[in-house]
């Protein structure tokens, strides 16, 4: 899952930052507002995380522009401001969550992930793929009733796989949404991960669920 | 519930049944008065006429009177008279009186005496009594060798009586109907009226903290209740503005502390959470923003005892340029680096009566802003003086982003032109404080733009005090 942060805080942005890319996000920061709106308007991500006062053009204005635009992405306020008419004026502008500092950051957590399952269209916390079970909220993942370990961005692949289940997903998707702007265009990034999923998920032994479709990306599936 | 329309109501119909009642007693005074002058006028004339047709016999007086040439003094008539001699002897009296006798009152000819009376039947009449001096039968005229007869006429005196009942009655209804149609119309033209009030007291009842925005209608208010009706926007005005003014500071003081708090917060928890992404700087990082909230703090607390109970003031005697070098010095650093030409002005030997500590945490404040919002390659200029003993100070500095809107919120708590909040070190206290402890020692501090790009900060003394200057510059 692919997470802009637009906060002015350098010290906020840093820790914000750190915590989601370690719970397998891949995560974009920007310090304000106008460069903010560049990287939403030119990336797909699946949640923008939004200060509200932020230099050069604010949080509200940033939504507003956005919106015009026609993205959907979705947005949680970040803010200081904490007064009905505040969050009032934020929801109604576009945003779709709104968080008071100071945050704990097991909330922002939890919030960012309700979002991500929402722009998959899904408010379920279990995904279920064949014998393959998913715990979008403990994050663990078991196939035929065992327990299978996986590095954040391996369980952030999977899940964004498992999300879009039966719909192919391409190498470029992935990059973006898992690996944000890390990996160079030539990389085989993506190739390891996958390869490094299948083994973990055991598919020599058992039925296959991660398909190749040739040309095209990658699917989720149980055949 | 006591109402200016009912107490309007009762007084107005108080004031118009007394007026009515006041107006109704003096048409009747004056109508009775009239009539019965009338009456009295025809009674006396026809006394006069019978007193003309009296005649001075040897025997007394007498009569040459008939009834035929008289109406109403025949029997059953409606007239009496009644002639008595010098000694109080009935010589004449009309038929009309039966057995009965009139009183015998009177007056003179010229002044004659007129009263109501009642005849033993009970009949109410109206009577006049004169003496006179009868003529003789031979038709002389009458001197003093006559003895005086009196006469007494009566009339009855009914129909008087008959017109006044009525015009009481008359009074009376159309006194009645008068009040009964105030009493209906003026609490409906006292409502009317009395509407913009009502409308008023309703805009009134409207407002509260969160509509301090509404303003009461001025347009088609009566003379009385425009300038209240202005007076009143003006203070809703004020109290929109005071109002506005708190909420902004508490919004600031909340987002002041909270986005420290949360940068504190997300630190420690990954910290604990995250212990090998615990950034090496951490613990300088939690130092910095601690010290950050501290001086919030701090120069909140200074605000609030300024403000509250005022600062303690201890006058000395202050050398002006050594006091602004070793204020200005510690900047100079910190403005090279940011290559601003930084100049310094101070009249030599020039002395201040006033509180160092107040006036160095003042020019520090000034200073340290001009320095920090100057951009790069900018001016700084800062002077002072002691003219006329009066202590004067001023920093000036390019500025590139400040306009004349921007000048009356700049002693504003945590006002800052760039609402994101830089991390700058920088509170948005420092000039309100400044103000604070300048009005403490007697100074104002006000800011000017001097031309398009140049802030200037003046603080002046309001009242001298003992200063010593020469005119010598550095």
């Amino acid at each position: 899952m692919r997470v802009l942060i637009v906060e002015d805080s350098v010290r906020l942005r840093q820790t914000v930052s750190t915590w989601l890319r370690r719970n397998g996000f891949a995560v974009d920061a920007s310090a304000d507002g106008e460069e903010g709106l560049y990287l939403a308007e030119t990336n797909n991500y699946d949640v923008l995380v939004l200060d509200i006062m932020l230099p050069k053009l604010d949080g509200l204005a940033l939504l507003q522009r956005l919106r015009k635009q026609g993205k959907r992405t979705h947005v949680l306020l970040l803010t200081a401001r904490d007064t009905v008419p505040d969050r009032v004026r934020g929801l109604e502008l576009g945003a779709d969550d709104y968080l008071v500092k100071p945050f704990a950051l097991e909330e922002l957590l939890a919030r960012v992930k309700a979002l991500c399952r929402r722009a998959y269209g899904s408010k379920e916390t279990r995904l279920l793929v064949g014998d393959l079970g998913i715990d979008t909220a403990a994050r663990k993942v078991s196939r035929a009733g065992r327990a299978i370990t996986l590095q954040p961005r391996e369980y952030a692949l999977l899940e964004y796989l498992a999300r879009r289940c039966g719909q192919i997903v391409t190498r470029t998707e992935i990059e973006e949404h898992i690996y944000g702007g890390e990996v160079e265009p030539a990389s085989n990034a993506v190739d390891s991960a996958i390869c490094s999923l299948r083994q973990k998920l055991g598919e020599r032994s058992s039925a296959p669920l991660i398909h190749t479709r040739r040309g095209l990306g990658y699917e989720l599936a149980a055949e | 519930m006591k109402t200016i329309r009912r107490q309007l109501t009762r007084k107005l119909l108080l004031t118009v049944g007394l007026l009515l009642g006041a107006g109704g007693f003096t048409v009747y005074v004056c109508a009775r008065v009239a009539l019965q002058g009338g009456f009295d006028a025809a009674l006396r004339a026809k006394a006069q006429a019978l007193a003309t047709l009296t005649r001075q016999n040897d025997s007394g007086p007498e009569m040459d009177f008939s009834d035929e040439h008289m109406r109403g003094f025949e029997e059953g008539g409606a007239d009496f008279f009644e002639l008595w001699d010098a000694a109080s002897r009935t010589a004449e009296r009309s038929r009309s009186l039966r057995d009965g006798h009139l009183p015998c009152r009177h007056g003179t000819l010229e002044k004659p005496v007129f009263w109501n009376l009642t005849l033993p039947e009970g009949r109410r009449c109206r009577a006049v009594g004169f003496e006179f001096r009868p003529q003789n039968s031979e038709d002389e005229p009458a001197n003093g060798s006559f003895p005086e007869a009196i006469l007494v006429v009566a009339s009855v005196r009914r129909e008087l009586d008959r017109t006044l009942t009525t015009l009481q009655v008359v009074l009376a209804g159309c006194g009645l109907l008068l009040l009964a149609a105030t009493a209906v119309v003026v609490p409906r033209v006292l409502r009317r009226e009395l509407k913009p009030l009502q409308t008023l007291a309703a805009e009134a009842a409207q407002i509260d903290a969160a509509t301090l925005s509404a303003r009461f209608a001025t347009e088609g208010l009566p003379g009385e209740l425009a300038p209240i009706t202005a007076r009143l926007n003006e203070l809703l005005a004020r109290l929109d503005d005071s109002f506005e003014r708190e909420r902004r500071f508490s919004s600031d003081v909340a987002h002041e502390f909270r986005t420290p708090v949360a940068e504190l917060r997300s630190l420690a928890e990954l910290a604990i959470k995250l212990p090998d992404a615990r950034a090496a700087d951490a613990d300088h990082e939690t130092l910095a923003i601690a010290l950050h909230l501290e001086s919030i703090l701090t120069r909140l607390l200074a605000l609030a005892r300024g403000e509250r109970d005022g600062l303690p003031v201890q006058r000395e005697r202050v050398e002006l340029a050594a006091f602004v070098r070793d204020v200005c010095d510690p900047f100079r650093e910190k403005a090279a680096a940011r290559e601003l030409d930084f100049k310094v002005r101070t009249p030599a030997n020039a002395q201040a009566e006033t509180d160092p500590v107040l006036l160095r945490s003042i020019l520090r404040n000034l200073v340290d802003n001009a320095v920090a919002y100057t951009p790069r390659g900018g001016v700084v200029e800062v002077e002072a003086a002691a003219a006329n003993g009066r202590l004067t100070l001023r920093v000036m500095n390019t500025t590139d982003d400040l306009e004349e809107r921007d000048l009356p919120h700049l002693f504003e708590r945590f006002w800052r032109k760039d609402a994101a909040r830089p991390a700058d070190g920088h509170t948005g206290l420092g000039l309100s404080m400044a103000r604070t402890f300048a009005g403490a020692i007697g100074c104002e501090l006000s800011a000017t733009l001097v031309g398009p790009a140049r802030l200037a900060v003046a603080l002046t003394q309001r009242e001298p005090t003992t200063c010593v200057q020469t005119q010598r510059r550095e």
